[in-house]
């Protein structure tokens, strides 16, 4: 085992991290002879094998898409040479739906400026089609998936008025799920497991998560914070939210996970590191079971991301970057691998240098090494 | 049913009528100051030697003091309870950065190389120039031309530098009637570069988080939360960051072209967003106009600015004493003649100094300029490109537009920036031998 890999399995995660280690090595030869060696990965919740990893490397006036496979980066292969206009890369839907990639983007030879309309493509990885959706999107609100990829939700806006806007992707019929008028603005989540479309609205009040089906009046689920919430995400199984917050602790204010139960079952996220320090990246573990976050450095050198338990295992800690601190993105499908932002600095407002990274939960890092900023997107699996 | 079809046609008029209202409430439109042409700027050297003097110029007000538009205002300083006039200034380290971010510091487009005239730099939201100046660059659809401000900013470095200073200055003198003030500890003082953090902020656009032009440091919509200090080296995306960060960023790692630095290396300090002093102010709470509880302290380590020095001859480098002349103040098209071009063209020439900007104009329909505005150098300024020094100006004629099958008619050529006008007297002949009739108009 890596010198930089912490591990704390209490008794009671025994049988479940037997059970995936057991299933990763009849999937993976690679993982088998590094288990015979006595390298027996600490895994999450697993569903698949062979995952590669999508992201994209960041150029001025086009960005390079790639896969490569997740314990060798350097292996890359070329998808795509997205064009767009100068000084404005790609934001990608986060996470692949299967096949499907999908991102806003300014088209090359429009006005450079973020609220100028951008385009809404999706990329079918397994046959390279390149898809138009929408030239109608706001750049910087991400676009969302839904119904395994079959649909994605998207914001637009004109003016003051913002609408959350459904596409069939198949056929690319629209519909506006919820238009309103803001000074600020509503981002889409994702379904929930009940079908609500769930939003993320921000106002002087702070943030509001509200669910709303087609035609009818938005409700809402929770009030998220007084303050300005963010990085929402809906755990796989849509049973669960994350998200971060800031909030006062200590002296500072720092931003912290929330874990929101969304049906009956109440989700608690244990607290973990610091008690004053902030998380970074609340990302889901493919089995909904527990989120990994990260966490500043503050006084050691280095900090682990952490996977913390919701069903009450012990938390899990990666392994730690040599210097500075990891934000978890994305976990592959069979939980193998956490692609994540790693910084050489200390916390938010001393970051250091920024790159990306793969972390095994065989205790080892792989770095995703390019000359410009790298993009995670997500994962895929060939059928 | 000759009833029916008139209340139909008076209902569709009204529906056209309603469509058309909705769409103009004032019954105007705005369009880019020159669209649909673009006009031509003096492209300057390569390291920027010209605009960075001009920016170090405008931002203590010795660019073009006493020029009763163009003259860079008074800054206020003091608290919220006590802000007053004080002399102008602004760092020019962050109108370099501005001017960076904006546009790579160049005036004309990309296809124009340095010590040239060309295409300038123009963008579908009117943006012109090195400072992208948006600000009065439109028109009134079908009015009778631009001004002579939006001529100037257009081609001539100079004064597009100098608006957008005045620009900036507007957006701190915003404060505190309509904008926070940035620096409560230290009476805003303009000097020090942290106190402009809201005021670049501004000048990209003051909305407020979760709008789709927002340059809130702690909006959601910028992707990765932590994000590394931006780089201003093409490797990053600038999805991921506020508008006033991109300045920040740049200001931090000035670029640099034939190995001379295009700006001093000044490692400005952003707000601590983990500091209750800066956190709470910028709490989402508190974005309600005028924005007073949004005040915050200087952020430290803090940088404050000396004047720089600015050379004493460089306003007649610049400016100069311009003088208009063209080529020729009386030529012919000859449209019946298939050997010769169907327009022509007048050499625009300075015979002063410095940058000579100039606009065409006619009343004439039939004939139409290109481009509608440019440059023409005086001695001393580099220049390579085909016709340099002097500009260019192509008079085409629509042939379908002519009054008669001889025709008369003038293009006037204007020196906004001081330097005379030409008149340009245009004889169109189209006396063609016409085998069938409708085929020529003019006849």
């Amino acid at each position: 085992m890596s010198d930089h890999t912490r591990r704390r399995l209490s008794s009671r995660s025994l049988p479940l991290v037997a059970g995936a280690a057991v299933l990763g090595l009849a999937i993976s030869g690679f993982l088998l002879v590094r288990a015979l060696g006595g390298d027996e990965p600490a895994t999450v919740g697993t569903t698949t094998s062979e995952p590669r990893l999508v992201f994209a490397e960041f150029g001025e006036s086009a960005d390079l898409l790639y896969l490569a496979p997740p314990d060798r980066p350097q292996e890359r292969t070329l998808l795509e040479t997205i064009e767009h206009a100068p000084g404005w890369g790609i934001n990608p839907a986060s996470g692949a739906a299967g096949p499907l990639v999908a991102y806003t983007v300014l088209a090359p030879g429009v006005v450079p400026e973020r609220d100028t309309p951008a385009e809404l493509w999706v990329i079918d990885l397994a046959t390279r089609e390149r898809t138009r959706i929408a030239r109608d999107a706001d750049l910087l609100v991400a676009p969302v998936f839904a119904d395994n990829g079959a649909v994605l939700v998207y914001r637009r806006s004109a003016g003051s008025q913002q609408e959350l806007v459904r596409v069939v992707i198949e056929d690319s019929t629209r519909s506006v799920v919820h238009a309103e008028q803001t000074t600020f603005g509503i981002f889409p989540i994702g379904y929930a497991a009940d079908g609500d479309l769930l939003f993320a609205r921000l106002s002087t009040a702070g943030t509001d998560v509200l669910g709303v089906r087609d035609g009818v009046a938005p409700t809402l689920r929770f009030h998220a914070s007084d303050q300005i919430a963010r990085d929402w995400r809906l755990a796989p199984d849509g049973s669960a939210m994350s998200y971060l917050a800031p909030e006062a602790r200590g002296e500072r204010i720092v931003h912290r996970a929330y874990v929101i139960g969304l049906g009956d079952e109440e989700r608690v996220l244990p607290d973990a590191g610091s008690p004053t320090g902030e998380q970074y990246g609340p990302t889901w573990t493919p089995d909904s079971r527990a989120l990994t976050v990260g966490q500043e450095a503050e006084t050691e050198t280095a900090a682990p991301a952490t996977v913390l338990s919701l069903v009450g295992d012990d938390p899990i800690a990666l392994a730690p970057p040599e210097q500075g601190f990891d934000v978890p993105a994305l976990w592959s499908p069979d939980g193998q691998y956490l692609a994540a932002r790693t910084f050489s600095g200390v916390n938010s407002m001393d970051t250091g240098t920024e790159s990306a990274v793969v972390i095994g939960t065989d205790g080892n890092r792989y770095p995703v090494t390019a000359a410009t900023e790298v993009i995670l997107i997500g994962w895929y699996v060939h059928a | 049913m000759r009833k029916r079809t008139a209340l139909f046609v008076v209902a569709i008029l009204g529906v056209v009528l309603v469509a058309a209202a909705l769409r103009s409430p004032n019954g105007t439109a705005d369009a880019c100051a020159f669209d649909p042409r673009i006009p031509f700027a003096y492209e300057a050297d390569q390291s920027r030697t010209l605009y960075r003097m001009a920016i170090d110029a405008a931002a203590t007000n010795s660019l073009l003091p006493g020029d009763p538009f163009f003259a860079l205002q008074p800054i206020e300083r003091g608290v919220r309870s006590n802000r007053a006039d004080a002399a102008p200034f602004i760092p020019p380290v962050l109108l370099k950065a501005i001017a960076w971010t904006e546009s790579t510091m160049t005036m004309a487009s990309r296809s124009t190389p340095f010590d040239s005239i060309g295409e300038g730099l123009v963008t579908f939201d009117c943006g012109h120039g090195i400072m992208q100046v948006t600000t009065g660059m439109t028109v009134p659809l079908g009015s009778s031309g631009p001004s002579d401000r939006q001529v100037t900013i257009a081609t001539h470095f100079g004064y597009n530098i100098a608006r957008g200073a005045q620009i900036l200055a507007e957006k701190w003198n915003g404060a505190p009637e309509a904008r926070p003030v940035a620096g409560t500890d230290t009476a805003s003082d303009p000097a020090i570069l942290e106190n402009w953090y809201y005021a670049v902020w501004g000048y990209n656009g003051f909305t407020g988080p979760g709008a789709n032009r927002s340059n809130h440091p702690l909006d959601p919509s910028f992707a990765a939360w932590p994000r590394a200090a931006y780089q201003c080296d093409g490797t990053q995306s600038r999805d991921r960051y506020p508008y006033q960060e991109l300045v920040w960023g740049c200001m931090a790692n000035p670029q640099s072209r034939n190995g001379v630095a295009l700006w001093e290396r000044v490692n400005a300090t952003l707000p601590d967003l983990t500091s209750p002093a800066f956190f709470t102010p910028l709490s989402i709470a508190n974005w309600r106009f005028p924005y007073s509880e949004m005040d915050i302290p200087t952020p430290q380590p803090a940088n404050l600015v000396i004047a720089p020095a600015v050379p004493p001859d460089l306003q007649s480098r610049i400016f100069g004493s311009p003088s208009l002349a063209s080529s020729t103040e009386r030529l012919t098209v000859r449209l019946d003649d298939p050997t010769t071009p169907m327009r022509a063209s007048v050499t625009i020439r300075n015979q002063g100094t410095g940058i000579l900007s100039w606009v065409a104009s006619t009343t004439d329909p039939f004939l139409i300029v290109d481009p509608p505005a440019g440059v023409a150098l005086g001695q001393g300024l580099p220049c390579n490109s085909s016709g340099c020094p002097n500009g260019t100006l192509t008079i085409n004629v629509n042939p379908t537009l002519l009054p008669a099958s001889r025709a008369t008619g003038t293009v006037t050529v204007t020196s906004p920036s001081g330097g005379g006008t030409v008149t340009v007297t245009i004889t169109v002949l189209a006396e063609f031998e016409v085998g069938a009739p409708g085929t020529s108009r003019a006849r």
